[in-house]
C-alpha cells in the first residue's frame, strides 16, 4: 500500500527531527507546568492546605463536640483540622509561634446558651502570618454560628427542652430522646421539599449560544481540565502549521516532483502524509491527556473518543492548512496566508483564552469559528456530555469538509510544483 | 523509446516549448542542448508528467504521456534540484523511491544495495545525506533516479554546481545506463558536456528545436570553419556588404554583425587575421578585442542563431 508507505516514511522523517518534535511538544507543556506553578495545580491529588485549629473546650459538653466536627466538615476545598487543646497559655504560645491557624476559645456553658438562645462569646484568634487558612475558618465559624440562628427559627422549642438538663437523672430518658427524634424527623420530612435535593441549580449559558445545543455549556469540565483541553488544541494547532510548511520543504528540494513522476498516483502521496500527520496528532493528544492525568490530576472520561475526534478534525485542520499553502507563490507567502487562519482561529477559537474565560459576545462568535466549534465538542466528549447521535453528525460532517479539502489540495499540488 | 512529436507549451504568453519533435533510442544516450530558460526542463515536465503539453504528442515506451501514472512506469528521473530527504540516509531514500516505482521485499534490497555500491556511497550508508559533500549528494540524486532499473531516464541537468570530478563519475554512471539498454535523455547547458557524453543531440533555444542530429552530423554542419568575433564599434550593413563584394573572401560568412559585435566564420581563421581586419577596419569599423573558436557546437549555435551561447 503506497500510502501506508508514505505514512511510514513520513513519520521516519519526523523521527529524524527530534527537537522539531520534542518543541511541539515541550511548548504547551511548558505551559501547564508554568500554570501548575502558578495555581498550585488542580484535581484531588493535588496538595491542598490545611486548616490547623485549636480548640480548648471549657464547655465540654455534646454541643461543644458537635460544633467541632461541624467545623471539621465547613471547610469545603480547604479542610479545617480541628485538635482540642487545654492549656491556654500553651496554645497561645503555639499562636505566637505560627504552629497553627487560629485558636478557637468554646466558653462555659455554651451548651445552655446554644440551646436557649442565650448570649455566648466564641473568641477565636487568627495567625496573622497567615492570610487565606485563617479567613476560612473565621468564615466557617460565622456559617455556622448563623445556621444555629435558623435552626432556632424552625426547631427553637425542641432544642429550648434540652436547654436545662435532665431533670431527675444525669442523663436524658428515653423518652424525651425518643419524642425529640420523631420531632425532628418531622420536621425533616417537612424541610426536605426545599433542601434535598438542592432546589438552586446553576446552569452557565454562553449568551447567544441557546440555539446552538447549549454546547458550549455541554462542557462540564473543572478548571484544570477546561485549560488542558485549550492547552492541547493549541499545541495540535501549531504542530499542523509547522507540519503543513513541509510542503514547500517537498518542493523546493524537488521530492514532490519526484512523487508526481512516480508512476503512484498522487493522491497516495498526500494521504500517506496526512496519515502521518494524523498519527503525530494521536501521539501529541494521548500525550497530552497522560501529561494532564499524571502530571496535574486532571481526568476525563471519553478520552478514546476525544483522540479520535481531535486527531480527525486536526487533520482535516492540516489539509485546510495545505489548500492555504498550495494558493501561495513564495514560502513567505505560504506562511502568512496559513498564519492568517491560524492565529485568529486560535486567539477566538478559545485554544488560547479558554471559551470559558472569554465575555460571552466573543465566546459568542468562538464557537462559531472551526476551531471553536471543534474544541467545544471536544471538551463535551471530554466531559462525557456528548451524545452518540449528535457525534455521529459531527464525524461525518469533518470527514466531508475533509474529503473536500483534500479533492482542493490534490488539484493544487500540480500547479504548485510546477510554480 | 522516447518519441517527441511537434510538442508545445505556453505558460501565459510566453511560449516555452515550441514544435519541439526529437527521437531518442534505447542504449543511446540523447542530449538536449540549450541555454538556461530555451525550453529544456519544461520537455522534460511535459515527458514525466509534470507539466502538461498544450499540443504535439509525447510517448514513453510507445504509451502517451498523457495516459496518467501508468505511462510513467519504468521512468526514471533525475532532477535538476537535489531531490532527497537530507534528514534521511541513503538507502532510506533510495528504499523509498525504489517502492514508490514499485520495488518490494527483497529485490528493493538488492536493488538499493547495488546501486549504492555503484555510485560510491556504500561506506557512508549510515550517515544522514545532510552530512554528504555536495558531489555526493549528486550522486544519490542520481541513484534515486535509477534504482529500479528504469527503461527510459530523463536526467535534468545533472551536474549543476559540481565539482569536476564527480562529473566525470557522474557522466560515466549515465553511459552505463545507455549501455545496458535504457533510453538516456540527457539535458545540459554546458556544450563540452554534451559533446562528451551525447550520441544524439537537439539544439534547442527559445523553445525551438534549432539543430539536430548525430554529434557528428552537428560537427560536420559547423564544418572545418573558425569562428572569429570582433567587439568594437561597427557599421553592420557596411560589414556585410564589404565581405559580399570580395570574391577572395567568399567562404567567409558573416554570422552577426551589428553596432558593437561582427561575428565572421572562415576556415582557417587564425591564418587571415589580417585580410579579416582590413576589410572590417575598411568598412568603417573599430577593433577593441578579438576572439578566436575553434570547431564547436557552440560555434554551431552562433552560426544557427547570430548570438554568443549563453550559459
Amino acid at each position: 500500500m503506497y500510502v501506508l508507505l508514505v505514512a511510514a516514511h513520513e513519520l521516519r522523517r519526523r523521527l529524524r527531527d527530534p527537537l522539531a518534535l520534542l518543541l511541539m511538544a515541550a511548548v504547551p507543556l511548558g505551559i501547564a507546568v508554568v500554570l501548575r506553578f502558578a495555581f498550585g495545580g488542580t484535581g484531588e491529588d493535588a496538595t491542598t492546605p490545611v486548616a490547623e485549629v485549636l480548640v480548648l473546650d471549657r464547655d465540654q459538653s455534646l454541643v461543644s463536640s458537635l460544633l467541632l466536627g461541624a467545623l471539621g466538615q465547613a471547610g469545603d476545598k480547604m479542610p479545617i483540622s480541628t485538635e482540642v487543646v487545654t492549656d491556654e497559655d500553651q496554645a497561645r504560645r503555639r499562636m505566637d509561634r505560627g504552629d497553627a491557624t487560629a485558636l478557637l476559645i468554646i466558653p462555659e456553658s455554651f451548651d445552655r446558651a446554644l440551646l436557649l438562645e442565650e448570649p455566648a462569646t466564641l473568641e477565636l484568634v487568627v495567625n496573622p502570618s497567615q492570610r487565606v487558612l485563617p479567613k476560612i475558618v473565621e468564615e466557617s465559624l460565622a456559617m455556622l454560628v448563623e445556621a444555629h440562628f435558623y435552626v432556632h427559627r424552625v426547631a427553637g422549642s425542641t432544642l429550648a427542652r434540652f436547654g436545662d438538663g435532665p431533670q431527675d437523672a444525669s442523663v436524658y430518658p428515653n423518652e424525651d430522646i425518643a419524642a425529640v427524634a420523631v420531632e425532628f424527623n418531622e420536621l425533616g420530612a417537612r424541610l426536605a421539599e426545599w433542601i434535598d435535593p438542592p432546589r438552586i441549580e446553576l446552569d452557565v449559558v454562553v449568551e447567544g449560544d441557546k440555539d446552538d445545543s447549549g454546547e458550549a455549556s455541554a462542557t462540564a469540565l473543572d478548571t484544570g481540565g477546561v485549560v488542558m483541553a485549550s492547552i492541547l488544541a493549541m499545541t495540535l494547532i501549531f504542530a499542523a502549521l509547522g507540519l503543513s510548511e513541509d510542503l514547500w520543504v517537498e518542493k523546493k528540494s524537488g521530492t514532490l516532483r519526484r512523487a508526481q513522476a512516480a508512476p503512484r498516483p498522487l493522491a497516495g502521496w498526500l494521504g500517506g502524509k496526512l496519515l502521518a500527520h494524523g498519527a503525530l496528532f494521536a501521539a501529541l493528544t494521548t500525550g497530552g491527556m497522560l501529561a494532564a492525568r499524571l502530571g496535574f490530576s486532571v481526568h476525563f472520561t471519553g478520552e478514546l473518543l476525544a483522540l479520535a475526534w481531535l486527531t480527525t478534525s486536526t487533520t482535516v485542520f492540516v489539509t485546510l492548512l495545505l489548500v492555504a499553502q498550495s494558493m501561495a507563490r513564495t514560502q513567505r507567502a505560504g506562511t502568512i496566508v496559513a498564519s492568517l487562519f491560524v492565529y485568529p482561529l486560535l486567539m477566538i477559537g478559545g485554544a488560547f483564552f479558554p471559551l470559558e474565560a472569554m465575555p460571552d459576545g466573543l465566546a459568542a462568535i468562538g464557537v462559531r469559528t472551526p476551531v471553536g466549534w471543534a474544541l467545544v465538542r471536544f471538551k463535551s466528549i471530554l466531559a462525557g456530555s456528548a451524545e452518540a447521535g449528535s457525534l455521529l453528525v459531527d464525524f461525518s460532517l469533518v470527514l466531508a469538509v475533509g474529503a473536500l479539502l483534500f479533492v482542493v489540495a490534490l488539484r493544487r499540488l500540480p500547479g504548485f510544483s510546477a510554480r | 523509446m522516447i518519441e517527441v512529436e511537434h510538442l508545445r507549451k505556453t505558460f501565459g504568453a510566453n511560449v516555452a516549448v515550441d514544435d519541439v519533435s526529437f527521437t531518442a533510442r534505447p542504449g543511446r544516450v540523447f542530449g538536449l542542448l540549450g541555454p538556461n530558460g530555451a525550453g529544456k526542463s519544461t520537455t522534460i515536465g511535459s515527458l514525466c508528467g509534470l507539466v502538461r503539453p498544450d499540443g504535439g504528442s509525447a510517448r514513453l515506451c510507445g504509451r502517451d504521456v498523457t495516459a496518467g501514472a501508468s505511462a510513467r512506469e519504468g521512468l526514471g528521473l533525475v532532477p535538476q534540484d537535489l531531490a532527497l530527504y537530507e534528514e534521511l540516509t541513503a538507502p532510506e531514500n533510495l528504499r523509498f523511491f525504489g517502492a514508490a516505482q514499485g520495488l518490494r521485499g527483497a529485490e528493493l534490497e538488492r536493488r538499493v544495495a547495488q546501486v549504492l555500491a555503484r555510485v560510491g556511497l556504500a561506506d557512508r550508508a549510515k550517515e544522514p545525506v545532510s552530512r554528504y559533500s555536495g558531489g555526493m549528494k549528486r550522486r544519490l540524486n542520481f541513484a534515486c533516479g535509477v534504482v529500479h532499473g528504469p527503461r527510459v531516464l530523463l536526467l535534468d541537468e545533472p551536474t549543476v554546481g559540481i565539482d569536476p570530478q564527480s562529473r566525470v563519475a557522474l557522466l560515466d554512471l549515465v553511459r552505463e545506463e545507455a549501455a545496458v539498454g535504457s533510453t538516456v535523455l540527457y539535458t545540459t547547458h554546458y556544450m563540452e558536456e554534451a559533446e562528451a557524453l551525447c550520441d544524439d543531440l537537439a539544439i534547442v533555444d527559445h523553445g525551438r528545436v534549432i539543430a539536430s542530429g548525430t554529434l557528428d552530423e552537428l560537427r560536420a554542419r559547423v564544418g572545418e570553419r573558425d569562428l572569429l568575433h570582433l567587439d568594437g564599434t561597427f557599421d553592420g550593413d557596411a560589414v556585410r556588404a564589404a565581405f559580399a563584394a570580395l570574391e577572395s573572401l567568399a567562404d567567409v560568412e558573416v554570422v552577426g554583425a551589428d553596432a558593437e559585435l561582427v561575428a565572421l566564420a572562415a576556415p582557417r581563421a587564425n591564418e587571415r587575421l589580417p585580410e579579416l581586419f582590413a576589410v572590417v577596419q575598411g568598412a568603417g569599423g573599430t577593433i577593441r578585442a578579438t576572439t578566436l573558436r575553434r570547431p564547436s557546437l557552440e560555434n554551431l549555435f552562433i552560426e544557427l542563431t547570430g548570438r554568443e551561447y549563453r550559459e
